[in-house]
């Protein structure tokens, strides 16, 4: 049996950290200095942070679906794809 | 007398014949050099028409310069210089020549005053892509570039129908504004849209960029489609028909890129993405929708020569770019993993580089649209976008692993040439003063003001917190070495079964007729040469003999009686 590879932890809490701090820094701009425009989506404060938890959300969703809906899987002992007329 | 006018592109093309005979060495140096050339000869003139000639009574203007054309033009001749010193990092003559044919090709598009001249250059510029995937030593990519040598000529047959229809409806030949309701306009902008990988079109840029070489899948992503979408800009401006077109496109191509393994299949769906942005910005039409598109085609071809080039560089050194196989490979090649990680915000819009500037401009152009549709996958796509081609790959390449490795980074030409495209992008993205200055439309737009800046870094900044706390739950899917099946698994599949099936058949037809045939010519030669071999021998004793004979004598008697009568 194939060890488990290596954990990402590392990389992915800096990069936590760090989308973090952009976030806040950007929410905190927005709703207290922004005046609600058209282009905080739909005319609120704040609206773009829900755009991208919902686009998060959904790029998951879509990834999982589509993987499981449409993807074929290639042989991992030689590399070889199971089924490709490429 | 007939003059030939030159054509910056015309310089690409006679170069890639002198470059199939020049050694290894001066390969690089000489696609630059040519690229410089064309770079100062377009600089050179004044904005206008070159002396036209007739040729079997239509105009061909082989030079037409105005600011449309010279902003694509920059952007591809700075690209190509990027692409001939990448060309250093290998030993490929045929692919040299290839994408300085593609180029040249492209760039002779641009340039073209008339219907017939872009569309022989754009044809050239295709047949040229396919060579670049023929060259690619890559496996399986000879069958690639015969799929995109058939693309490209279903595209070379709509433009030639559409023009036909056009010459005959206008006896025009100009390269200006088309109407899509006529026959002829309808032709050329489904070829068009082929060019631009529409949806049901565009499995042809990620087949050929996966299948392409590390510095080719570069060349195809800068050159190719971008093409198409100068055209749109120059043909279709304001037509409405390719705004849902355009969010089509955004729409699957970012769903493709989030879910593909092959990270060059990823970051092609991302450019067929981020060119349905141009395409449905061209399609709303308004003076600052169009400035953003064609600012947007611009800094598009620099962010995703950086990513297809850094991605090759990885591809160049472990074989392989597929997100399930990169695990640790920072450790192994430290600066191309960070030109990965660069190139993947600068494909997705992140501030500070060039394609913020021009991603802000389109959410400023799209808020002007009748829904906030427009508006709101402008600004989605960012977020998937920084999903899709930079976090996804960085947890990958940053994976933390046991023991020391030694280092294997891509060669020093492939290198330099990524870092040119990612300078590029910062130089844009902080000073985009010039590039307003190229736009065909007079824009003060102040990209970074606040009020668009905090909502952008708010957008980003939660899309990266979410998905990165979906991911530590498990909740996003887990990186395993798949193929995603798209519309071309029914060509590549059962189609191409149902042809082979369909080959065998008619071979079987054809071998029972040619041999029934074979037996039949020689029953015949053989009746033949027995009748022959009979009469070569009239005067042998025998019955058959004298009745020849007297069958003869008979003749000469009726024609001698016939005389006298």
């Amino acid at each position: 049996m194939k060890p488990e590879p290596p954990r990402s932890r590392g990389i992915a809490g800096v990069l936590f950290v760090v989308f973090a701090a952009v976030a806040t820094a950007g929410l905190a701009i927005d709703l207290l200095v922004l005046a609600p425009t058209r282009f905080n989506l739909f005319a609120v404060n704040g609206g773009r942070a829900m755009l991208g938890a919902g686009v998060a959300a959904v790029a998951a969703i879509v990834a999982i679906g589509l993987r499981w809906a449409l993807g074929r899987t290639l042989q991992d002992e030689g590399g070889e794809r199971v089924r490709d007329h490429a | 007398m007939f003059e030939i006018t030159l054509n910056p592109g015309f310089v690409c093309i006679l170069t890639a014949l002198v470059v199939l005979a020049t050694p290894r060495m001066a390969r690089p140096a000489l696609i630059t050099a040519a690229a410089i050339a064309a770079l100062w000869l377009m600089l050179d003139r004044e904005f206008g028409a070159a002396q036209a000639a007739r040729q079997m009574g239509l105009p061909v203007v082989l030079l037409e310069l105005d600011a449309l054309n010279r902003i694509f033009g920059i952007a591809m001749l700075m690209a190509l210089i990027i692409v001939g010193i990448a060309t250093g990092a290998r030993r490929n003559r045929a692919e040299d020549a290839a994408i300085l044919l593609l180029a040249g090709g492209a760039v002779s598009a641009l340039f073209v005053g008339d219907l017939v001249s872009f569309v022989a250059a754009a044809s050239l510029s295709g047949i040229a892509a396919a060579w670049i995937v023929f060259a690619s030593p890559l496996p399986n990519a000879s069958r690639s570039g015969a799929r995109l040598l058939i693309w490209f000529g279903l595209e070379g047959l709509l433009f030639l129908v559409g023009v036909a229809f056009q010459l005959a409806a206008t006896a025009s030949s100009d390269f200006a504004q088309l109407e899509a309701g006529t026959i002829g306009g309808a032709f050329i902008l489904a070829a068009l849209l082929f060019r631009v990988g529409a949806p049901l079109a565009h499995v042809w840029i990620k087949d050929a960029i996966a299948h392409a070489s590390p510095v080719g899948g570069a060349a195809l992503g800068a050159f190719s489609s971008m093409l198409g979408v100068y055209a749109l800009a120059r043909l279709y401006p304001a037509e409405q028909v390719l705004a849902p077109i355009g969010m089509a496109m955004a729409a699957l191509g970012a769903a493709l890129a989030l879910a593909e393994d092959d990270l060059r299949r990823a970051s092609a769906s991302g450019l067929t993405a981020q060119t349905g942005l141009c395409v449905m910005l061209i399609g709303i039409g308004s003076p600052l929708a169009l400035a953003a598109a064609e600012g947007h085609a611009f800094t598009l071809i620099f962010a995703f020569l950086a990513l297809h080039l850094a991605l090759g560089a990885v591809l160049g050194r472990r074989g392989s770019v597929r997100a399930s196989q990169l695990e640790g490979a920072a450790r192994f090649m430290p600066l191309s993993a960070a030109l990965v990680f660069f190139a993947g915000l600068a494909a997705a819009g992140a501030p500070g580089l060039a394609t913020y500037v021009t991603t802000a401009i389109a959410l400023e152009a799209a808020a002007q649209w009748l829904t906030p549709a427009p508006f709101a996958i402008v600004a989605a796509l960012a977020a998937a976008l920084l999903i899709a081609l930079m976090l996804r790959p960085v947890l990958q390449i940053y994976r933390s692993g046991p023991g020391h490795v030694a280092r294997n980074e891509a060669p020093f030409s492939m290198l330099l040439a990524t870092a040119m495209a990612a300078f590029f992008c910062i130089s844009i993205g902080l000073a985009p003063g010039w590039l307003f200055g190229l736009l065909p439309t007079e824009l003060a737009f102040q990209p970074y003001e606040i009020e668009r800046v905090a909502p952008h870094l708010e957008l980003l900044g939660m899309a990266g917190v979410v998905f990165l706390a979906l991911r530590s739950v498990r909740l996003t899917a887990r990186e395993r070495a798949l193929r995603i099946l798209d519309v071309d698994a029914i060509y590549r599949g059962p189609a191409a079964d149902a042809g082979r099936w369909l080959g065998v058949v008619l071979l079987r037809f054809y071998g029972a007729w040619l041999a029934q045939w074979r037996r039949l010519s020689s029953a015949l030669g053989r009746a033949l040469e027995r009748a022959a071999s009979m009469s070569d021998r009239p005067y042998r004793a025998g019955a058959w003999p004298v009745a020849q004979l007297l069958a003869v004598a008979g003749a000469i008697a009726m024609a001698l009686l016939w005389q006298r009568l």
